[in-house]
Order: structure tokens, then sequence, then C-alpha cells
């Protein structure tokens, strides 16, 4: 499972990046990698960061997740 | 098409029945109020709305009440004591408001986020396009971290500089909460122009913009590289409430540090500072008035709701409203760092452009409203 956090700008996406990566390590999926570039991030179509990218697929933008709701977010890919 | 039964209607269209009900009900008040008293009717109810509901003067009265039994009322009526009252209670209604706005506008607003906003706009061209633009970036919430990736989705998505430029005006200045903010402190006949005004003023910027052919001038890397479309992501009502409550304390955390430096010196000049002073530099009859307070503002930044107490003293000690409107404007619409972000996306020349239209608006929207004080007081 990749999952990518999108959006280095600012605190609510360094905090949304932190969320993740615990959420993460509570599902035993590989850690999150964060992307910062405004050209990498333009290319999943999101506008207002923070964003989130499981296996390629936007799943949230434009606010900061919180751990549960991104374990839930994670859950529901493994199905 | 298949009978269905009222019940089942209603279910099935919960969230239009309660915009209904709530229509509905601010009908049936005006229309009572209209009854009752006619137009003065409908004028009283907006006074009170505005000065009870929203300004919370019931919260000046009892605070100065409270005060005078614990301080005596002679210190009360001396500019110390007057200045404690309106440090306490602007302070908490302030908050309240704020609180109460973010969270609400917040809700609002998570029904309209950029990716689907780019899509509404995109239908759209010419004046009218610029129109909905102006609309649009008051609902549409955005940091000011997003305007280039929102520039350039814009750009992308075909939508004309006119359009992305009326929305970039219209978005820091006309806001939902400026709009209640500011018929909490002058009522609502001017919290209804200064909107206006404001879309009228985004709607013409993006208009120059576009046909001066300076919207052209745009960073070579925004016409670069690939986007993506996606699909709107479906919020649940969880979601968009707790979206809104993170928007609420944030803001707040962002903006409390504000607020107080904002009724410290609304305290100042409420109660220290006399009405000449004040009439001398910024009066109504001084032609410089409007320029004074737009050069102050422009290079200042705070939140709207840290401006508010500066302008309700302003107000008082006797300066034109246009004055106080500049002001504000001047210190909201123009930020650093969202200057800073715009200048990564657009060649100093549109940068140029965009600063000069925003601030002669400014200015002209002060004249004007100056001018037609008599109107509104």
């Amino acid at each position: 499972m990749k999952i990518l956090t999108l959006g280095s700008c600012c605190k609510k996406s360094a905090e949304n990046h932190k969320n993740a990566v615990e959420a993460a390590k509570n599902c035993g999926v590989e850690e999150p990698k964060n992307i910062g570039d405004i050209r990498e991030i333009m290319k999943y179509g999101v506008m207002s960061t923070p964003g989130l990218v499981i296996d390629g697929k936007v799943v949230a933008i434009g606010r900061v997740l919180s751990v549960s709701q991104i374990e839930k977010l994670i859950k529901d890919c493994l199905k | 098409m298949t009978k269905i039964s009222p019940e089942e209607w209603v279910s099935k269209h919960k969230k239009l029945v309660v915009l209904l009900c709530i229509i509905f009900t601010i009908g049936m008040t005006i229309g009572i109020a209209a009854i009752i008293d006619g137009v003065n009717g409908i004028k009283t109810l907006g006074a009170f709305v505005s000065d009870q509901l929203l300004g919370m003067k019931w919260l000046n009265y009892l605070i100065g009440s409270l005060f005078a039994v614990i301080f005596g009322n002679s210190f009360m009526a001396t500019h110390w004591g007057g200045a404690l009252q309106f440090f306490f209670y602007d302070t908490i209604k302030i908050i309240v408001l704020l609180c109460t706005l973010i969270f609400v506008i917040s809700y609002i607003q998570s029904y309209f986020p950029p990716e689907r906003t780019k899509k509404i706009l995109s239908r759209f061209k010419g004046i009218g396009g610029n129109a909905m633009g102006a609309l649009l970036g008051t609902v549409t919430p955005f940091c000011s971290c997003s305007s280039i990736p929102l520039f350039m989705g814009f750009t992308r998505a075909g939508l004309s500089s006119g359009v992305t430029f009326s929305f970039l005006i219209s978005s820091p200045l006309v806001d939902l909460g400026a709009f209640i903010l500011l018929a909490s402190v002058f009522g609502f006949p001017i919290a209804i122009a200064y909107v206006l005004v404001g879309l009228v003023l985004a709607i013409i910027g993006g208009t120059i913009i576009e046909k001066t052919g300076v919207g052209k001038h745009v960073q070579d890397f925004i016409l670069e590289g690939t986007i993506a479309e996606i699909e709107g992501i479906e919020l649940t009502r969880k979601d968009r409430l707790i979206y809104a409550k993170d928007q609420m304390l944030s803001t707040l955390k962002k903006v409390w540090i504000y607020v107080l430096i904002g009724v410290g010196i609304g305290a100042v000049i409420h109660n220290f500072i006399p009405a000449d002073w004040v009439s001398a530099v910024l009066g109504q009859d001084k032609w410089y008035s409007v320029i004074v307070a737009t050069l102050v503002g422009t290079p200042m930044y705070a939140d709207i709701f840290g401006t508010i107490p500066i302008a309700e003293a302003l107000f008082a000690k006797g300066v034109g409203v246009g004055t106080i409107l500049s002001f504000m404007m001047s210190v909201t619409a123009l930020s650093l760092p969202s200057m800073i972000m715009l200048s990564k996306a657009v060649k100093p020349k549109l940068l140029f452009w965009f600063i000069a239209i925003v601030v002669l608006g400014i200015l002209s929207i002060g004249f004007i409203f100056n001018a037609l004080n008599f109107l509104f007081i």
C-alpha cells in the first residue's frame, strides 16, 4: 500500500503528514511519503493542501485528517 | 412521473427542507415587522439584529454594570474605567462572534472546495464569468499557500485571467464573516453595500486585467505539466462538522493575538485619544483621510477580526465610513504572505498591476462611501 501526503507548505500539511505516519504505523503498512513540489501535487489535481493519496487515488483534500480518520481510510483500502 | 408521497419527498430532501424552513422563518419575521410598523418596522428589526444579536450591546451594558459594582461608578466614569469596560466587552464579543462565524461559515464552505469551484467556473466566460468568479471567491476557502496551485489549476482549466483574478481579488476582500462583522459594527445597510462594492471591484479589476492583456504575464511553469481532474470527494456531515471545528480552533489560535492588539488599540482610541486628534488626521471632511487610511493599512496584515475594534473606535470618534472601510479593506485584501506567493506565480508586471488595481479600487470605495455618508448615517 503506497500512501502519499501532499503539501509541505504550512503547519497543516506537517500535521497531516505526522498523523498519516502514525496511522500507517498502527495499521502496519509502509510509511507515507510526503510530496512538497507543487507540480507533483498538481498531477493529482489537488489544489488545496493538505491532501492524502492512497494507492494512486486521492482520498482527501483540503483538510487535516486525524490519526483515526486516516486509519479508517487505510482499513477501507485494505479490504 | 411516479407518485411520491409528501413524507417520502421530505425525507429524501432533508437539507432542502431545512433551508426552506430557515428562509420561511426569516421571511415571516420580516413580514411581521413590516405589518407592525411598515418600513420602519423592518429598519428596527435590522437594527435589533445588528445591535443586540451581533453587536451584543446588552453585553456592554452588563459588563458596565458589573464593573460599576466592583470598581465604583466614579472609576467607571474615568478614561481607565471606560477603557477597561471596552476591552472586556469587545474581546468577549469578538471571540464569540469569531467562533460562531468561523464554524458556520466553514461548514458552508466545505461545500465549495476549490476543485469544485474550478469545475463550476469553467463553464463561464466574459463579465458573467468574472461575476461568478467574484461570487465564488467569497465562499471558497483557501489559504495563501494554496494560491499557486489554485492559480495553476484555474489557468490550466482554461479559465480566463479575468475570472481567475476576479476570484483572487474578491477572496480576501469579501467574506461571509466580514459581512456579519460589518453588520455588527455599522448595521446591515453598510455591510450589504460593502459586499456589493467589493464584488464590483473584483469584477472590474478582473476585467481590466484581462482586457488589457496584462493577465497573460504568468510565470512559465504555470502552463507546463499535467493536471489531473479529480471527481469531487463527498464529505459526510460528521466530516464537515469536524472540519468546521478545526477551522474554528485553528483560526482562533492564529488570530487571538491580533484581536487583543486590535481591542487594545481600539480601547486607547475610544477612551484616551481626543476626537480632535483623530479628526485632524482622519476626519470625514479631510480629503486625504482615505489616502492615509489606505496607505497605513496596505503594508499591514491582520485578520479582519482584529480590525473590527479599531473600526468601532474610529467610527465612534467621527471618522468617515469610507475611511474606515478603506482601512479595513487595505489591511485584509493585500497581505505579505499572499503577495509573496503570488509573485512566484505571476511576472512582476502583472503583480504590479494587480496590486495597483486593488489599491485604486480601495481608494475609490473610500471616497465614494465618504461622499455618500448621508445615506447611511
